[in-house]
This record gives C-alpha cells, structure tokens and sequence, in this order.
C-alpha cells in the first residue's frame, strides 16, 4: 500500500519535472517585448503581440564578412531582397528563403569598370533594373540584370537648382511610368522627380513650412537685425523616406505634424486619416521626443508599416489609417533595434535592417496578427460579414481591442442586430456606426410602444388639463365669493 | 419666506436689472440659496462630465473625479469673486463681498437648469442631432456671462464701459491670485526644506 503510493509519488513527479522542462523549452521563445495599443481616449492598453522575431541575417551568416552601417532595403515581387550595404559600399542580394544570391560592388560604365561610393537607397523595379543612390558619389545609378549601368543621374542642370548644390541622394523610388523619385540630402522642396532618362522635371509634393505665430511675430516684427541673422531660417522639413504603393501613390515619412502622408500625382496628400488620431507613431512619449519614423512599407490591402528609430517600434496601420498594431523596441537582444533604418516584407514576415547591429532581423506572424491581417484584408475588399467573423476570432484573443468591436457593429448593423450594435460600437468607440444603429434602434423602439406611449401621453394631458381646470374652479370659487361680497 | 426665496433666483435670470437691484437695495438675495445653486452647478457639470450620452462624451469613464469637478466649479468661481471685490473696492464699486458672492451665484443658475436637460437629451440622440446639444450648453453659458455682466454692473453701479473694464480687469487679477498662490507655496516648500535640513544637520552632529 505505502509502496504504491510511493511510486504513484515519484512517477508524478518525473512526469511534472519531464512536463515542466518541455515547457521551459517553448518559454525560452519568449517575445523580448511587450505588446500594446492606443485606445480611444490615446491611453496604453496592453494587447497580444502581432509579430514575433524568428531569426537575423547578418553578413557573417552569408559568409561575405560582415554588414557596415546598411542603410536601405528593397524586396521586389518574386520576394528577392536587396540590401544597400552603405558602409561596404555594395549591393547584397539575398532570395526569399534569406540565401545569399550575390553582392554587386562594381558595374560596368560604358565599358569601363565602376563603383559605388556609400550608396544609401536601393529600388528594383518589375522588370528587374536596380537603381542605387550612390550618395558618396552623388549619382543614382540604374542597372541591367548582367551588371551594367544603362543610366546615370547626376546633379540635375535646372533653374530651380542653385549653382553651388550639392546633389546627395539618400532614397529612391520608381513608378510604373519609369519616373525617378529621389529625397537628397539638403532639398527643402520636395522630393526631386526625374523622368525615364534622367531629365530632372520639378520638385514633387513640397513641404510647407511650419513655424508657430509667437516664432514668426517674434522674428518679423520684435527681433532687432543683428538678432535676426543669426536666427535658422524657417525652411521646410525635409523627407525621411518614402515607399510607393500598388497605385504607384507615394508614401513618405517626415518630421511634420503629420508624419506619415500619401500623396496623389499631383502631390497632394490623400492618406486617410479615420483613426481616433492621425498615424503618427506613439502618443504617449512619458516627456521623450516623438516618434521618427525612418521608413515606410506598404504593404496588401493599403496596410502600411512605418519604423520608429527613436524607440524601435513598428506602427502598422490599415488603408483607413487606424493603429492595427505596434511591436518592437530599443535593445540589444534579437528582436530589438538599436538604430533602425529599413522595413520590408516578404510574405508574410516583416523585415527590419538595423545599422548599428549590422543585421537584418526576421519576424512572423502570430495567429493574432494573421486575423487582424486577414479581417482587415476583408474590410478592404468589402466582405464585413467574413471580417466580421474574423473579429469575433480576434476578440477572443485580445477583449480590449477598439477596432474588433467596431468591425463586428458594422456587419450588426448590416445584419439588422440594432441592439447589439449599439453595445459593440460603444465598446469600439465608433460614434458613426453607433448613431447609425442607435438611430435604427430608437426607430423600432417608438413603432413598437407607439400605442403605449401615445396612451401615456394622451392620459397625462387629460390630466393636465382637468387639473388646471379644477385649479381654476376653486380659485374661482374663492376668489369669486369675495368678489360678490365686495360687489355686494 | 423660503418660497418666495427659492422662487427669487429665477426671477433674477429672466429680470436681472429689476432683479439685481432689489438684490442690492431690498435684500432679496439670500447667501444660503446662492450656496445652494453653487452646489447644484458643481453636481450638474459632475452629472454632465459623467451621464453625457456617448456621442458626446469624451471622456474615459476612469477619470471621472467629483472632487476635481467641484474645485473647477468653486475655485473659479471664489477666485472671481475675491478679485472683483479687491478691485471695486478700489474702484468706487458700490458693491459689498456678500452681494458680489450672491449675485454671481444667482447668475450661475441657467448653468444648472441647461445642463441637466441638455445631458438627459445626449443620451437619446445620434453624431447628427449633437449640435441642439452643443447649442444649450452655449446658450447658457451666453446666458451666465449676460447675467454676470448685468450683476457686476448693477451690484457696482457702474456704467457700461466702466463694467467691461472691471470683468477684463478682475480675469487678470485672477490670474494673478494664481501666481502669487503658487508663489507662496512653492516658497513655503523651499523654507521647510531649508529648516527640515538644518534640523537633520543637527541630528547628525548630535
């Protein structure tokens, strides 16, 4: 008897410690930060985590020594990723699967043998040219597949460009229409747009300038002139980076207001803006700057990414610029960034290129961001019974998430479940769904007591009425009966 | 007399020249009523701040501290009343602190009697009927100013130049009542923290 339990004893205890050492092998993944979302009122909640990190690349990893300060990355459709390794002043190419594929370090230029000089933004278009912003050599440089240059941009022989400018490309991008959009370094106007051989044509989507009233009183009408030219000039901000869409719209991220902007081809900025806020990155800084949001991927379904650098974070946004989800942060192990400075995505990762850890870092997607992708890839193409579904599935992981509630009142109210949409659009903070199904919901409430409340009512003025009637009769009497007397 | 006193204040505010000056001259204006209605709008902006229906409220339900709202009802409104009397009386305001403090609270009253509805409304309306909402809210508030402009005028006996002079003048006082009350604590901080070292100085030699 004692013997049995002695050994039902220590069989349970092998089999918690076995259990207890499988466990500690799937913690060991644990995700190195936390989760969290901005709510309606722009306070912290704690969320699920959407992307967890699940590998690096490094030079050393691709056995071409290591990364040096890389700067920018490209992933064209077929998944390929070019990396500009700015420091080593190369070219890496890797495949979808992250292998090494090759590194470009020298070109053909008319026949004789080139190189680049620091180059900060690399672009590949559809039909496989790569453009490179040779910023040490201030050039971009497009080549063919067999490593030839077929174009050379250089500083653009315009009236809008001064004599002395220096032209250092830092980004650049393609249309469909072989169009170049280039951000350079110290160009306050815009982004300089160049056509399909290189003929610089305008400036595109300038920025205004922002100053505040007290700056501009103070330097026009209060400062004296000795004041005034030691002052900054007001000049616009500059672009930080910039990511065409499946339109060819381009995206940009600034130090503006509104940092993150889509511009049409006119240069107007289009980006929705349905948020409780507009996409800027972090609300709450605890008295730290603001996000810099360094660069831009859009991705499927108008959802677009930006990278903060200030305290590596992701921010990534759906086609109607509300927050989906942040992670990411500042630090040393895998899964945290140092200095940021390039997001891409291939399928379904997202990948970060960090230029003082001289790595890229990989993350996948957890089943809560696969629903929150999938739902609003559902919302975009306009099935909301099918994202509906979807954000019933994401409640379950994450109760406090705004934009699921939300999501699930506007099919109600399509489905004609006034009440419940009414509860679901309060939890969502979505005052549009809400009045409308609330509107709906008073509609039915008033035909269904219609008789009830008609009743009442009528009851109530009857009442009324025979009340002020005998009010009046008494003071009548009253009033009456000394009238007579005094009559009398 | 309680009915009649009670019934007073809403005279006030739809006869404020008749009414103000019998304030004044027949004292029908009664500081436990005044109080009272001080009391009533600290509750309805708390009732507001907290019942606003949805489509109007702001503000996350975890906020809502009914003390903060009372200290933004009473500070203001004490603040107001402390500099307008400091500075009639250098004025040649005719006006003693007890009229000042009844007159302005008698004017505070369509603050009450607005918001409540107002607040009772918003919660049976949707995003495009707010705007009857945010029109009685800034109906009485015009209508509040009107009336403390009428009391300060008649309490005073000033015209009305010399009225709008005083009300620009008693906001600025204000604000430096503020000042010098942060001033002074932030001195009286500063002191204690002078004396608390001494004294553990001498702890430690000891």
């Amino acid at each position: 008897m004692g013997m049995r339990r002695w050994l039902r004893t220590i069989t349970a205890s092998v089999a918690l410690m076995l259990a207890s050492t499988l466990l500690a092998t799937t913690i060991q993944a644990a995700v190195p930060y936390a989760g969290y979302m901005y709510d309606g009122y722009g306070d912290i909640v704690w969320a699920p985590v959407a992307y967890v990190p699940s590998g690096t690349v490094t030079g050393e990893s691709l056995g071409i020594g290591m990364f040096n300060a890389p700067e920018d990355m490209y992933v064209t459709d077929d998944g390929s990723i070019y990396i500009a390794d700015t420091g080593n002043s190369r070219i890496v190419v890797l495949s979808n699967k992250y292998e090494f594929v090759k590194v470009i370090d020298k070109f053909s230029n008319n026949g004789a043998e080139d190189q680049f000089n620091k180059p900060m933004g690399v672009f590949v278009t559809s039909e496989g040219e790569v453009y490179v912003a040779d910023t040490g050599n201030h050039r971009i440089v497009r080549l063919d597949g067999q490593g030839n240059s077929t174009l050379i941009v250089s500083k653009p022989e315009s009236e809008f460009v001064a004599e002395n400018f220096i032209f250092d490309p830092k980004k650049v991008a393609v249309d469909a229409a072989d169009r170049i959009y280039v951000i350079a370094d110290h160009v306050f106007d815009g982004i300089m747009q160049f056509d399909g051989k290189g003929e610089f044509e305008n400036y595109y989507a300038a920025n205004r300038v922002q100053y505040s009233v007290a700056d501009y009183v103070w330097k026009r009408y209060l400062s004296t002139k000795e004041q005034q030219e030691r002052m900054v000039t007001f000049v616009p901000t500059e672009y930080l980076n910039m990511d065409l869409d499946s339109q060819d719209f381009v995206f940009t991220t600034s130090v503006q207001p509104n940092r993150i902007q889509r511009h049409n081809p006119t240069g107007t900025d289009v980006l929705l803006r349905q948020g409780f806020t507009a996409p800027n990155g972090d609300l709450v800084t605890g008295g730290g700057s603001p996000s810099r949001l360094v660069d831009i991927d859009v991705g499927p379904d108008g959802m677009y990414s930006a990278l903060d650098n200030n305290r590596g974070r992701i921010f990534t946004y759906d086609f109607e610029g509300r927050l989906l989800y942040i992670f990411g942060s500042s630090g040393y192990r895998v899964g945290l960034f140092e200095m940021p400075t390039a997001i891409e995505r291939v399928n379904d990762q997202i990948i970060v290129l960090d230029k003082i850890q001289q790595r890229m870092t990989i993350f996948d997607v957890t089943r809560f961001g696969q629903l929150l992708n999938d739902a609003s890839h559902y919302h975009y193409i306009g099935d909301e019974e099918k994202a509906a579904e979807l954000w019933g599935e994401v409640l379950k992981l994450d109760a406090n998430l705004e934009i699921a509630y939300s999501g699930v009142s506007k099919a109600m109210v399509r489905g004609g479940d006034n009440d419940d949409a009414v509860t679901y659009a309060k939890y969502g903070m979505d005052r549009a769904t809400y009045s409308k199904a609330y509107q709906r919901l008073r509609k039915d409430v008033l035909k269904e007591h219609f008789s009830t409340i008609m009743t009442t009512f009528l009851a109530a003025a009857i009442a009324l009425t025979a009340f002020v009637q005998i009010r009046k009769h008494r003071s009548k009497k009253k009033g009456g009966g000394s009238y007579v007397e005094s009559a009398d | 007399m309680w009915k009649a006193r009670i019934k007073y204040p809403f005279y006030v505010i739809l006869h404020p020249f008749k009414g103000y000056w019998d304030v004044k001259y027949d004292r029908m204006g009664s500081l436990r009523i005044a109080l009272a209605i001080l009391f009533l709008v600290s509750l309805a902006s708390m009732f507001q701040y907290q019942y606003a229906g949805f489509v109007v409220n702001t503000h996350p339900p975890y906020s809502f501290n009914s003390l903060v709202q009372l200290r933004n009802v009473l500070l203001p409104f004490f603040l107001w009343c402390v500099a307008n009397w400091s500075l009639t009386t250098l004025m040649d305001g005719e006006g003693k602190f007890k009229e000042i403090v009844v007159a302005s609270a008698y004017a505070m009253l369509p603050l009450f009697l607005l918001f409540v509805p107002a607040t009772i409304y918003s919660r049976f309306i949707t995003l495009e009927e707010t705007a009857f909402f945010y029109y009685m809210n800034g109906f009485a508030v015009i209508w509040f100013l009107y009336l403390l402009f009428v009391a300060t005028m008649t309490i005073h006996q000033y015209t009305v130049g010399k009225t709008i002079v005083t009300i620009f003048l008693t906001v600025v006082c204000m604000g430096f009542i503020v000042f010098l009350g942060m001033l002074f604590f932030s001195l009286i901080q500063q002191m204690y923290s002078f004396f608390y070292t001494i004294y553990r100085e001498l702890q430690f030699r000891s």
